[in-house]
């Protein structure tokens, strides 16, 4: 099976999007919900997050899957956020912990925060695949290679990376299964019995994957490769124009939401 | 005293639309003192068969019985990775050698390493020193020069005899090896599967799973076939190597020796339809020749 | 001491970012996920062995690719996370590259303890900033939690770390920092 991260097939509005726009629309998107402070803000967000949300003719279950494992960490970020928050409105006192209204207020906000973000970073990864995100962040990227930043050299290396997760899993996979039958015990709950099961995973593992590089870097250099500056430039896909609108609605959104 | 699976199932991917079906109704025993084969082709099922029997895995349905002990039951109430069963007394009695074994090397010296299995069965100290000793000799080390360097600055041959060596001096019952003879030079090649042979006739129970017929027949009393998850044969080699036509149907090796029995026979030779080892066929055509040149 | 290639130093950081991103699936198979700090061991080796500025590319991208595939860690912890890392990989393959003190383990603890050090106090800050926002005056509890509550993260990569590095030497998969002494 091909690594294709999260994405899921599909062809709605969402899908079809040019990558590049796509990744500046959520970019837009999630620094809105960061400068939103306001009630009628957050009525906004929820409705475009509403709107893109049935867009995506996702059902609500596969969007929502991430929250369910973490919810527990809204909890946490609440509780720390509540009882590290300084307000002037005491609700409560005990000792050093106190109470406040403004630390629930935060409290509240920063869960909203989160949540939104979260959502969007979901639908974001089901709708584009691996390599139109890499593809598109390569072309946004690119106008910062004029300050001597090697912007080739980094798409280079994460398409690489993309290609060795598969079998670096698996190898991982193997490993761990092979040290548990010569008695490694990772399952057990003694911290000092699991640090030393560890060393058992993380050095084998780092010996095949360095030596799988070695490999593809003599191959690569076998084959005349120099370096990523000297490869044939890949034609990106253009942002249409009612593509450009979207974003240019978005922007105007957003400096609307800083604004109220 | 055996390993028995029953109707031993396995599914990847369980509960979505991309099951794959990797092992089904698998059922055999295994005796103490079995020298067994497993042939197959890639992707049949066979690494997941040895991992189930490991417990490394998880089967869906079905279960392993170790010397008439379910090593997968467990209590109602438990849920997984809780198991009635003592997981430190099957490391005792089954060693795997996983395929390509030279990767889990990981200690700063040999000798560690090797006896990196044996500590995790709390073995005292002495003995584990002789059992070291005994496993490096036998995987043809001089164990003195070897003790202190560092397995990893050793070659891809080397290597993998350290490894065996390690999985050798836990001693047992039941060895289960997963290809380890593919890319061993010949000399190697017989030199390990002639240890494997004495360490069969000292008792040990030894499956493998191999593409190398030659070895398989050569080696091997008792065969088993995998295909796409099902076991289609369970025989002794001797037998399943003797139906040519089945064994080509099924795209599976066939032994030189045969295969040269076999061509004899075609052209008028009088040689036994058994014949299937390298000893058996230099045998027969000896006979032949003696009673031709009478 | 260095004769690794661009490219193979390439390879090596796209190596480290994929196992930035299979250690805590795999680690997370038998709960040591969040304690053991998985993630941080792929940087602190792309770092020594390759410098700086291979060691920041990996601590950007690690936790990112993490994230947008598995959402570990969460989008909010985030920020923190690639500032910790960034700071681990920029730190330690500074000072892996210009510390020589003719001594291979001597080298290496310095900067990865020097490395350590930086990237959660770093992250400390960044987590005070973003949780609690500027108005706090608590950054020294945060930087001494950020500190304290990863203790078995930390004891795991001084441990391996220096050994890991060792063992590719060993296996003749990087290039020895000294010579061998006469």
């Amino acid at each position: 099976m091909p690594f294709t991260g999260k994405y899921i097939y599909g062809n709605s509005l969402i899908h079809q999007f040019n990558a590049q726009g796509k990744i500046i629309v959520f970019m837009i998107l999630i620094f809105s919900t960061v400068f939103t402070n306001s009630f009628i803000g957050y009525i906004l967000l929820f409705t475009i997050l509403g709107m893109i949300i049935i867009l995506s003719k996702f059902h609500l279950r596969v969007i929502f899957s991430s929250i369910r494992h973490i919810w527990k960490f809204f909890i946490v970020i609440f509780i720390l956020n509540v009882l590290f928050f300084n307000g002037d409105t005491i609700l409560f006192q005990w000792k050093f912990i106190q109470l406040t209204k403004e630390g629930i207020h935060h409290g509240i906000t920063i869960i909203f925060n989160v949540f939104i973000i979260l959502i969007l970073g979901n639908i974001f990864t089901l709708t584009t695949e691996l390599t139109e995100i890499i593809n598109g962040l390569e072309a946004l990227l690119m106008p910062l290679s004029h300050f001597k930043l090697p912007i080739e050299q980094a798409v280079l290396i994460l398409t690489i990376s993309f290609q060795f997760i598969p079998t670096l899993l698996q190898e991982s996979d193997t490993i761990r299964k092979a040290q548990t039958a010569r008695g490694a015990d990772f399952e057990n709950n003694h911290l000092h019995k699991k640090i030393m099961a560890a060393g058992a995973l993380f050095i084998p593992v780092f010996i095949a994957a360095f030596k799988r590089a070695d490999d593809l870097s003599i191959a690569m250099e076998a084959r005349g490769f120099r370096d990523a500056k000297h490869r044939t430039k890949k034609r990106y896909s253009k942002i249409s124009i009612s593509e450009w609108i979207t974003i240019i609605i978005f922007l105007l959104l957003f400096i609307i939401q800083i604004y109220i | 005293m055996s390993i028995t699976a029953k109707n031993l199932s396995f599914q990847y991917e369980t509960g979505t639309p991309f099951v794959i079906d990797a092992l089904q109704d698998i059922n055999f025993t295994i005796k103490r003192g079995e020298f067994v084969g497993i042939m197959g082709h890639t992707g049949c099922g066979k690494s997941t068969l040895f991992q189930i029997i490991c417990g490394l895995i998880n089967p869906t349905n079905g279960t392993v019985l170790i010397d008439n002990e379910d090593i997968f039951k467990h209590h109602q109430s438990y849920k997984r990775h809780k198991y009635d069963y003592d997981r430190k007394s099957l490391r005792k009695k089954l060693g795997i050698v996983f395929q390509y074994p030279e990767n889990q090397l990981f200690e700063t010296t040999v000798e560690k390493d090797v006896a990196y299995g044996l500590k995790h069965i709390n073995m005292p100290a002495s003995e584990i020193n002789n059992r070291v000793q005994w496993a490096l000799e036998l995987m043809g080390f001089s164990y003195k020069t070897i003790r202190h360097i560092s397995p990893l600055s050793l070659s891809g041959g080397e290597k993998r005899r350290v490894a065996i060596a390690g999985i050798l001096a836990i001693r047992p019952d039941y060895l289960l090896l997963d290809e380890p003879i593919a890319g061993l030079d010949p000399v190697m090649r017989n030199h390990f599967m002639k240890l494997l042979q004495k360490l069969n006739q000292d008792g040990m129970t030894i499956l493998m799973i191999s593409h190398n017929a030659d070895c398989i027949s050569e080696y091997t009393k008792r065969l088993l076939i995998l295909e796409k998850g099902h076991l289609i044969a369970d025989g002794t080699t001797c037998h399943l190597f003797s139906d040519i036509d089945w064994m080509e149907s099924h795209q599976l090796g066939i032994s030189q020796s045969k295969l040269i029995a076999c061509k004899l026979q075609k052209h008028g030779w009088n040689i036994p339809k058994n014949t299937t080892t390298y000893k058996e066929l230099l045998y027969s055509l000896q006979t032949v020749i003696k009673s031709s040149s009478k | 001491m260095n004769t690794l290639s661009t490219i193979k130093k390439s390879i090596i950081c796209a190596i480290c970012i994929a196992l930035c991103y299979i250690f805590p699936m795999v680690f997370h198979v038998f709960g040591a996920g969040a304690i053991f700090c998985p993630m941080h061991i792929p940087v602190f080796i792309c770092g020594l062995i390759c410098g700086w500025s291979y060691g920041l590319m990996c601590g950007l991208a690690g936790p990112a690719i993490s994230c947008v595939l598995t959402s570990m860690p969460p989008v909010a912890m985030l920020p923190s996370m690639t500032i910790e890392l960034i700071t681990y990989g920029a730190v330690s393959g500074f000072l892996g590259t210009h510390i020589h003190t003719k001594n291979t383990y001597v080298d290496l603890y310095i900067s990865l303890i020097t490395g350590i050090v930086c990237g959660r106090i770093l992250s400390g800050l960044a987590k005070a900033f973003i949780f609690t926002g500027v108005q706090n005056y608590s950054f020294a509890v945060w930087i001494s939690s950020s500190i304290i509550t990863n203790w078995p993260g930390t004891l795991i990569q001084l441990i391996f770390i220096p050994s890991i590095l060792v063992g590719l030497m060993k296996a003749h998969l990087i290039p020895e920092r000294y010579n061998k002494e006469k």
